[in-house]
């Protein structure tokens, strides 16, 4: 009562809610983003919905809150600019004496962007390590399930789904576990995955 | 000049490597690659690649990889921030936690960011139409890049026959000929450009429903 009486009687400030702001954003970018590097873009296939939101929902989220982290960002600027040009015109001064930690962030920046683009380690098997993970989780995901439920989770008829699988020398009934049909063969998880959407599977 | 240039040299080397100084930098040079790969992402980002634009020549992927790996570079670096400034961090909240003010300003920061959350598994505004603003966006770079060229030049970029791309049309009370400019049969079937393209590789159109 005592609280909600002081509460009411002292002004908003603006500066601690734009910072708290930035802080729940900030983590809520890191988790949807870990979260969608894997499982996330396989979750709707394997019926995997992390905290009751699907793919596209976290998609949304980081898309959301990554906007938000950039307008309370430019705000916080806004709402700290005397502190901020009295630090960066005193970190000035001071730069030369810390010009060996300002090369080397800039060197490790550099480092990561130019191999990220260029598809080179360790950045290229970092981004090809969620294709590893994509087999984790779509074998772990089919342990559960039969061909009729991935033929309705794509929308593909069960039959039509049977026969393409025939086509590369899968024989499967509806009630099939998708895990068992992929240790019986060839083929991984994933690839199965891949044959009832009628694509080509990877494993060659 | 020369002999203090060394005397500054000489007391650099002697000082040891400042983590917290490099750990900031770090961040502030991250978080800016982000938030910019991040807009692009946005929008045209998924099919820029058809539409031939790849901004600081990168394609897609490329701005996608360079996105998430230097997304891992700013988690790291957040996580060992929050490890080199720990004492100051948990006196900081302490001292907060106290005061009424954190809990006020704290509690509708939490509010918000959970109606946020909630705005999106219901579609609501604001989330609807930051959203769905992605798709406008898309429709104004198709209309810019496409208006002129023809429905057998959109084939030709998505690899598919004309034949298969008309039927598509057809399918949607869309009469064309292959030499036909994209913004003509636009203007004509009342389809933007946008639900062209996503017509003629097969998907519902966007903007008109």
């Amino acid at each position: 009562m005592f609280l909600a009486v002081r509460m009411a009687r002292r002004r908003f400030q603006w500066r601690p809610f734009a910072a708290n702001l930035l802080l729940i954003s900030a983590l809520v970018e890191i988790v949807s983003g870990v979260y969608l590097y894997t499982p996330g873009y396989i979750a709707s296939v394997i019926n995997f919905n992390f905290l009751g939101l699907n793919f596209r929902q976290w998609a949304i989220v980081h898309t959301v809150f990554g906007l938000v982290f950039l307008i309370v960002a430019v705000w916080h600027i806004v709402y700290n600019w005397r502190p901020i040009v009295r630090y960066v015109t005193g970190r000035a001064r001071a730069a030369f004496g810390y010009r060996r930690e300002h090369l080397w962030s800039l060197l490790v920046v550099l480092f990561f962007s130019v191999t990220s683009i260029a598809n080179w380690p360790p950045s290229g098997p970092i981004w090809d390590y969620r294709y590893t993970l994509r087999e984790y989780w779509v074998a772990w995901g089919f342990t559960r399930m039969t061909v009729a439920d991935l033929a309705e989770n794509r929308n593909v008829p069960v039959e039509k789904a049977i026969a393409r699988l025939k086509k590369y020398g899968i024989e499967a009934r509806p009630d099939s576990n998708l895990a068992e049909l992929a240790k019986n063969s060839k083929y991984t998880a994933y690839d199965l995955y891949l044959i009832v959407r009628g694509r080509r599977p990877q494993t060659r | 000049m020369a002999v203090l240039k060394r005397v500054k040299d000489r007391s650099e080397a002697r000082r040891g490597f400042n983590w917290r100084v490099f750990v900031v930098d770090l961040l502030l040079w991250t978080a800016f690659i982000d938030v910019l790969s991040g807009i692009f992402l946005y929008t045209p980002g998924h099919f820029a690649h058809s539409l031939h634009v790849n901004p600081l020549g990168l394609t897609f992927r490329q701005w996608a990889v360079w996105h998430t790996i230097v997304g891992f570079v700013l988690t790291f670096a957040v996580l060992y921030h929050v490890v080199l400034n720990w004492r100051p961090l948990v006196a900081y909240i302490r001292q907060r936690a106290r005061a009424v003010a954190l809990r006020s300003e704290f509690l509708w920061a939490l509010l918000l960011s959970a109606y946020l959350v909630v705005a999106t598994v219901l579609y609501w505004p604001p989330v609807s139409t930051i959203w769905d603003f992605r798709t406008t966006l898309n429709g104004v770079w198709a209309y810019r890049v496409w208006k002129d060229d023809t429905v057998a030049d959109l084939a030709k970029i998505r690899r598919l026959k004309v034949e298969q791309v008309l039927a598509r049309f057809e399918k949607y009370g869309i009469e064309a000929a292959p030499e036909e400019k994209l913004a003509e049969v636009a203007k004509r079937s009342g389809y933007p450009v946008y639900d062209l393209y996503l017509i003629a590789r097969g998907r519902e159109p966007a903007l008109r429903r």
